[in-house]
């Protein structure tokens, strides 16, 4: 039991299409993975393995022509009071439940920096916007003000006005313990002032004036940390950050990447890391699944999958990777290309590119079981 | 101080445009006809016509009568219309635009008023009924010719209605004019007037009542347009990716709609409307010579039939000068919409 309560996040046997003029595309075919409370977690696997589907069904953000149609996405929160664990199934939620999730409790950070802010709004507003959504502003309010008084005793004042304003100082400290709801303009403000202590926490440069600023004045780094303040507003349970580096140079990704994991420490945020780059799941994750086809292949820790890959796809996927210490003409790589979704190969979807399938392969789907200890596998024939 | 640059240099960049108009329709209209005709009559002596062509100028090469209308327009004489009792244009305009306005105002904002919101639920809601039906609504309105549709719909709300002895529409004019005999206009806007300078309910009443079937013909093609615009760039912004965004973030779908996705999607919508305007005052010729409407469409009809050049020419110019100031006014909504594009 103790084994689940660790897992913030159980994905189990989710099935997605989309159901396009072409035909179904059977997206996700029972996708199983979890991640750990405080871990950062990879997901990988070539363009079109459903790696963003799963992050979006997570969600529930999958739109039409695309539906859920099977499985559990297991979200265990601790409660603050009890410290007890509450699990629920996402995929159970009613719609008003589920936007309490988003943004609030699970956030997610999209591949393109450039698209996804809106346009028209100031990065500011629209951080402001989610904690607006989700959090309880009352202290905020009162910090505010007090802070606002302060700064007025660093003027000069007479000191008949100073003894005023201490006194008032003291009457709101008092109103800390027990903050009466903020009325909309003071929450407002309230939540503006959040978000440049987001963009702060980013390591965003002069944060309050970027915070004024429209997504197109800023670089597509800083348009990409703007974001992650934004997905961090509300001190997510779950960051999930889709691609969120590949569209950044390779310096820029290096520091976005280092800046998660440091303020996963921070906030105490776990992390689901959406990638086809080997190399950042290297650097950044502690426990890795692997994706082919719309099925998780395998799971495990980072090391154990660079040591010894069990699934021969995740073996041919570590091969094609160019390695400093050797010299090759060319890199090997995986014979044929991904299955067209929607007519899949039968049984297991690997096996028409794998060098070890048997009769077996064409005909049942292999299950994911755990072969050794922590390492979990799809596989019929797995490498030993 | 960088908005006023921007206004600045987009009226500047406007004359050349009025008068490249002007030239135009100044040339074209000395083709249509001879603008002599206006001042002769079956009393006019042959032996006096010679003297009529003198009088006027006509006699002069080409280039010289534009020289002199230009100057003549640069001093604010705008020439006299022939074809209406001889007054000079710019009285003439001054006296028929208040009509014109108001109903392509009215028209406007009801354009706006329904074309929007029914542009926005049909994105929403595609492909189901209400999707539908706004859809054959507004293709009949951009498919339905002006004048066949405002003879139909006095026909059935005037004629029809009247036969059976119900409460019906007025046929035509701004206002019943055996019932407010002594009504003088002030502003020259019925509603403006009836309310601030009458004090008369009732006449504003009139007036409304007056306004309905004109300012909905004449409407109606704008809100049709309005619409799909409003659809279609609805539907391209729902699939963006800010959009996603705004519904990761636990937003509902109605703040998405409205809040995030409408002001994007209002920059193409209001390019159309800035056009619209400038095409109502045109379009309201047709309107106007159908439902009796003492404005400036009517008036420009009767003096193309006339050849009265000078109206001809005054109504174009006003027209672009219309135009032009539309088109200011949507580039300064397009800032407010968009920083991306804010007075560069």
């Amino acid at each position: 039991m103790a084994d689940s309560d660790e897992r913030v996040l159980e994905v189990k046997g989710l099935v997605t299409n989309f159901y396009t003029y072409e035909g179904t595309v059977l997206a996700l075919d029972g996708v199983d993975l979890f991640l750990r409370r405080g871990d950062t977690m990879g997901v990988v696997g070539e363009t079109g393995c459903g790696k963003s589907v799963t992050a979006r069904s997570i969600l529930r953000l999958v739109e039409p022509p695309g539906r859920i149609e099977e499985g559990e996405i297991l979200f265990r929160q601790i409660d603050p009071e009890s410290g007890e664990i509450e699990t629920v199934d996402l995929l159970k939620l009613s719609a008003e439940e589920i936007l309490k999730t988003r943004g609030g409790k699970i956030a997610i950070v999209f591949q393109d920096p450039a698209t996804y802010p809106n346009p028209v709004f100031r990065i500011g507003d629209q951080i402001a916007e989610v904690v607006l959504l989700h959090q309880d502003l009352s202290s905020d309010v009162i910090e505010m003000k007090i802070e606002e008084l302060q700064d007025k005793l660093t003027q000069d004042v007479p000191a008949e006005k100073r003894s005023q304003i201490e006194e008032k100082i003291d009457y709101y400290s008092l109103m800390l313990q027990e903050p009466p709801p903020p009325d909309d303009k003071d929450a407002k403000k309230a939540a503006l002032r959040r978000a440049t202590q987001m963009l702060e926490m980013v390591r965003m440069p002069a944060p309050a004036t970027i915070a004024t600023q429209y997504p197109h004045e800023l670089s597509g780094g800083m348009r990409q940390r703007a974001l992650i303040a934004m997905a961090l507003a509300c001190n997510p349970a779950i960051l999930i950050c889709d691609e969120a580096t590949t569209a950044l140079d390779v310096t820029v990704q290096a520091q976005v990447l280092n800046l998660l994991n440091q303020l996963k420490k921070e906030i105490g945020t776990s992390i689901m890391i959406i990638t086809h780059d080997m190399g950042v799941v290297a650097e950044t994750c502690n426990w890795v699944n692997v994706m082919y086809a719309g099925t998780t292949v395998e799971s495990c820790a980072t090391e154990e999958l660079f040591a010894t890959p069990l699934h021969p796809y995740t073996a041919g996927l570590l091969t094609a990777v160019p390695k400093l210490h050797e010299t090759k003409d060319r890199l090997p790589q995986i014979l044929g290309t991904v299955p067209n979704l929607i007519t899949p190969p039968t049984g297991c979807r690997f096996h028409p590119r794998c060098e070890y399938a048997t009769s077996i392969c064409k005909t049942e789907k292999p299950k994911l079981e755990e072969l050794r200890p922590g390492h979990w596998v799809a596989c019929f024939n797995p490498l030993e | 101080m960088k908005l006023r640059d921007f206004i600045l240099r987009r009226v500047l960049l406007a004359i050349p445009v009025v008068f490249g108009v002007l030239t135009i329709t100044w040339f074209l209209a000395y083709v249509i006809g001879n603008p002599v005709a206006l001042y002769i009559n079956e009393n006019t002596p042959a032996a006096a016509i010679p003297a009529i062509y003198e009088a006027h100028g006509f006699n002069e090469p080409l280039h010289i009568q534009y020289f002199l209308y230009i100057s003549n327009l640069l001093q604010g004489d705008w020439g006299i219309s022939a074809s209406t009792s001889f007054r000079p244009v710019l009285e003439v305009i001054a006296q028929k635009f208040p009509a014109t306005i108001e109903l392509s105002i009215i028209a406007m904002i009801f354009a706006i008023l329904a074309g929007i919101p029914l542009g926005i639920i049909s994105a929403t809601k595609k492909d189901q009924m209400v999707d539908h039906v706004t859809r054959l609504f507004s293709l009949a309105g951009v498919s339905m010719p002006i004048f066949w549709f405002a003879l139909m719909l006095k026909y059935v709300l005037f004629y029809q209605l009247t036969i059976m002895g119900l409460p019906h529409l007025p046929p035509g004019e701004r206002y019943s004019l055996i019932n407010f005999r002594s009504f003088e206009y002030t502003t020259g806007f019925i509603l403006v007037d009836s309310l601030l300078f009458a004090g008369d309910l009732r006449l504003f009443i009139d007036g409304v009542l007056h306004l309905i079937m004109p300012a909905f013909c004449l409407g109606y093609l704008t809100l049709a347009i309005i619409t799909r615009m409003m659809r279609s760039s609805m539907l391209e912004v729902l699939k963006e990716d800010y959009i996603t965004l705004a519904r990761s973030k636990g937003l509902t779908e109605r703040i998405v709609v409205y809040r995030h996705a409408l002001r994007n999607a209002m920059i193409p919508t209001v390019t159309v409307i800035g056009l619209a305007f400038g095409a109502l005052i045109t379009g309201a010729v047709l309107t106007e010579t159908i439902f009796n409407w003492p404005g400036l469409g009517r008036w420009a009809v009767r003096a193309i039939f006339f050849s009265d050049l000078a109206a001809i020419n005054g109504f174009t110019l006003l027209v672009a000068l219309v135009f032009v100031s539309a088109n200011l006014i949507v580039d300064l909504v397009y800032g407010t919409l968009d920083p991306r594009i804010r007075f560069g």
